[in-house]
């Protein structure tokens, strides 16, 4: 037992690593971070404040440039929390415990960084949120990726937050200097046996009831394309699943990045254990491998069979204006496979930093093939155009405003890592046996099902009505209501005051030993 | 920015379901009042952002007219004078590097038998129009009259109409607010999708777009299609016309009489 303890304890200290140590070994890292966020501030000010005329996009040719195919790998990025929580909830893979509140971050920073692009990219953000909640029309891609996305985030959220929960409750009782904040965050948490289960139960349901949500959100991505069919190269039934595929590329790639770069910061070998990174790399190369089957797919139909427009500008990409990047992109991916592969299947110790080398090449490639579903069709419309619809050549505020989100999402992780613990904190026997038998309030017992009930009368309400103003509003806030039952349904379990004679409801059981 | 003033109008189009739906917007107070604290909240945010947002643009709150509107062109007709595309952009401020309504040029055949063809453009108020389907607030919408509008109140520039026209008749307005004695063109909005709307000021006057009134050729004949005795009726029914892009399903209601009785050029 006391050797477990101890064990725990190290486990605990290590974790607790970039809390205890803020600064860390390099401080100027942190310092070039926030000189990047500072850069990517400046730009998006810019042209928030001096409009699109700064970007290269214009209204003939490409008038969805690199804010858009940042927004889309963003949220391709966003898949990885929630599908690394569901692997460890649902499928019950234990091993991959350690990874998923850090997929879970992940999820949440690049979910906001590609809110954030989609803000930049609209003409006007000022109306942006308001409009398209009040006047929302439902047969509007933009809408449902309004309602998605909005319930994406919002259950991500509490997905995190139940999973954390617990650990907050630890850090209170810790000499931390933010302890008070921790107490308060965790929202009265008891660790008992019942809490632990409440908590387990409704994670494993959340992360269940995510997976759907997941998916919906890139197919909707998919759509914004696949649905328009004034536009060869993006009409097609293949583009929801499409992107659904890339987001698992791109999230997973970018774990395995992120993944790598934490062990190596704060020593977490034992944490995020080698054969991980095997399991992350053989399977990384199979998506990989999955999406370049999609591609080929893809064009040899529009090359046999497609229509004229069709086969055009699938013969532009595959040997036209675009051949290089195309190839030059499918190379890569193609190599990252193999190398992966190999990286897997080598006997001996895992190269952690090979495999990471590989995903972030991946990484680079699936924005390289965003940037590629955006441009040819745009720059080759079907009818002739007012003024020639020229090259796309992005502005410097533009590659600022781009690629300095990914600068302000690492600075937002670093601030994460120094104040919230990457790994969940092992578990110690529950020291406080309060066993809680259900509250007699009727007024508490009744929040959940009252909840329920209001987030469906809100959603059918919002889709009955769906034509009128305000639908997108009800529907959304029902849907949001109801993510937030499982969190409801832990605050209002297991909780009592220590010390103090407890309620009624709650009765003491005599602690073992 | 511009037109803030503007924005204050009647709550909706008369005669549109948009217009009719909205009046009915406001929502009643749930039944169960314990858990109404969040909804609640939710209601007032809501009645809060329609009291502001609530309103249409004057140009898109004109009174509907009856029967489709339509415009027949014949490129016959048509000598390229780009008249119609200044006097289009002389009607509604449309800002440098866009464009309502223009003439689109191009070479056809090999040599010695080329000819130089020219094909008068605009928005085709489409009956199934891409752009209405996808817009997320509503800004794009269609009268009952038929003719496709585009509310600069309301748009929030997400540009997804002009990803999903494929008559590429929509332009950004990139630049921020023109200046003061600019403001007065809606089509000048900043952060904001503009297209052709058939002149509906003008028309709904019972005058003609000004692309049609200019055109020194008469190669563009504007009217009612529902009347069979208007003009444009009866040059649709010498079926010698056909619409753009007609195989997408969009429905046009602008539709060109070939040239020497041959159709409508295939792009």
């Amino acid at each position: 037992m006391e050797s477990e303890a101890s064990v725990d304890r190290t486990i605990e200290s290590s974790i607790l690593r970039p809390l205890r140590e803020p600064g860390g070994t390099r401080p100027w890292r942190g310092r070039i971070l926030a000189l990047g966020t500072a850069i990517w501030m400046w730009s998006c000010a810019r042209i928030l404040s001096e409009g699109h005329g700064l970007l290269g996009t214009g209204s003939y040719g490409v008038s969805w440039g690199l804010t858009v195919a940042n927004t889309i790998h963003l949220i391709g990025i966003s898949h990885v929390g929630i599908a690394v929580s569901a692997v460890v909830r649902v499928l019950g893979l234990e091993r991959f415990r350690n990874a998923a509140r850090i997929a879970e971050l992940l999820t949440l920073v690049s979910l906001l960084l590609a809110v954030a692009n989609i803000t930049l990219d609209v003409g006007r953000p000022d109306r942006f949120l308001v409009n398209t909640l009040v006047h929302g029309r439902w047969h509007a891609p933009m809408v449902w990726s309004a309602t998605v996305i909005s319930l994406y985030l919002v259950s991500s959220g509490v997905y995190l937050y139940l999973s954390m929960r617990r650990d907050l409750w630890v850090l209170s009782r810790t000499e931390l200097p933010f302890r008070a904040l921790y107490a308060a965050l965790s929202l009265g948490y008891r660790d008992t046996e019942e809490s632990r289960n409440r908590h387990d139960q409704a994670l494993s349901w959340l992360a269940l009831a995510l997976i759907p949500v997941m998916v919906s959100v890139h197919s909707v991505y998919g759509l914004f394309f696949g649905l328009l069919s004034a536009r060869p190269g993006w009409h097609n039934p293949l583009q929801a699943p499409y992107f659904v595929l890339g987001a698992v590329v791109s999230g997973f790639s970018a774990l395995v990045v992120l993944l790598a770069l934490l062990r190596r910061e704060f020593a977490w070998r034992e944490l995020l254990e080698e054969r991980l990174f095997r399991v992350f790399a053989v399977f990384l190369a199979f998506v990989i491998f999955l999406y370049l089957y999609f591609t080929g797919s893809e064009h040899l139909t529009a090359q046999y069979a497609g229509p004229p427009a069709e086969r055009a500008l699938s013969g532009l990409v595959l040997g036209g204006s675009y051949a290089w990047a195309f190839w030059g992109t499918m190379t890569a991916g193609l190599l990252a496979l193999i190398w992966l592969l190999r990286l897997a299947r080598r006997p001996g110790p895992v190269k952690v930093g090979a495999i990471a080398a590989a995903a972030a090449l991946v990484n680079g490639a699936m924005f390289a093939k965003r940037v590629l579903l955006l441009l040819p069709p745009q720059q080759h419309p079907a009818l002739p155009t007012p003024l020639p619809p020229g090259l796309y050549v992005p502005t410097a505020v533009e590659l600022a405003a781009t690629f300095g989100t990914y600068l302000a999402g690492a600075l937002a992780f670093l601030g994460i890592l120094r104040f919230l613990p990457a790994i969940e904190l092992p578990l110690a026997e529950p020291e406080d046996a309060l066993a809680w038998t259900g509250t007699r309030d009727p007024w508490r017992r009744a929040v959940v099902p009252l909840t329920i009930a209001a987030g469906l009368v809100l959603v059918v309400w919002g889709v009955r009505g769906r034509e009128a103003d305000f639908a997108p509003l009800k529907w959304i806030s029902g849907l949001l209501l109801l993510a937030l039952v499982p969190l409801e349904w832990c605050l209002l379990g297991g909780q009592g005051k220590p010390g103090a004679v407890p309620d009624s409801s709650f009765v003491r059981q005599e602690a073992e030993g | 920015m511009t037109g803030g003033g503007r924005e204050e109008g009647s709550a909706g189009i008369p005669g549109t379901p948009q217009g009719a739906a909205s009046r009915n917007a406001v929502p009643p107070r749930p039944a169960r009042r314990h858990f109404t604290l969040a909804a609640g909240a939710t209601l007032a945010l809501a009645l809060v952002a329609r009291r502001r947002v609530g309103g249409r643009a004057e140009g898109v709150s004109l009174p509907p007219r009856r029967g489709r509107k339509a415009m027949a062109i014949d490129l016959d007709r048509c000598m390229g004078c780009q008249a119609c595309a200044v006097a289009c952009k002389a009607e509604h401020g449309v800002r440098l590097g866009g464009f309502r309504s223009w003439v689109s040029e191009e070479e056809n055949g090999r040599f010695p038998a080329v000819t130089r063809d020219f094909l008068p453009r605009l928005c085709n108020h489409c009956g199934n129009a891409p752009c209405l389907k996808v817009c997320p607030t509503g800004a794009t919408l269609r009268r009952a009259d038929g003719i496709v509008v585009v509310d600069s109140a309301r748009c929030i520039g997400c540009r997804h109409c002009m990803a999903a026209c494929p008559y590429n008749a929509r332009y950004f307005n990139s630049q921020l607010d023109p200046g003061p004695e600019q403001a007065r063109f809606t089509a000048r909005t900043h952060g904001t999708v503009d297209k052709c709307d058939f002149c509906a000021r003008r028309t709904d006057a019972g005058r003609q777009p000004a692309c049609v009134e200019t055109c020194p050729a008469a190669a563009r004949v504007f009217g009612d299609a529902d009347d069979p005795d208007s003009p444009v009726s009866r040059l649709r029914a010498t079926g010698r016309g056909a619409g753009l892009l007609e195989e997408l399903g969009t429905q046009p209601s602008v539709f060109y009489l070939g040239r020497r009785g041959a159709g409508p050029p295939r792009t």
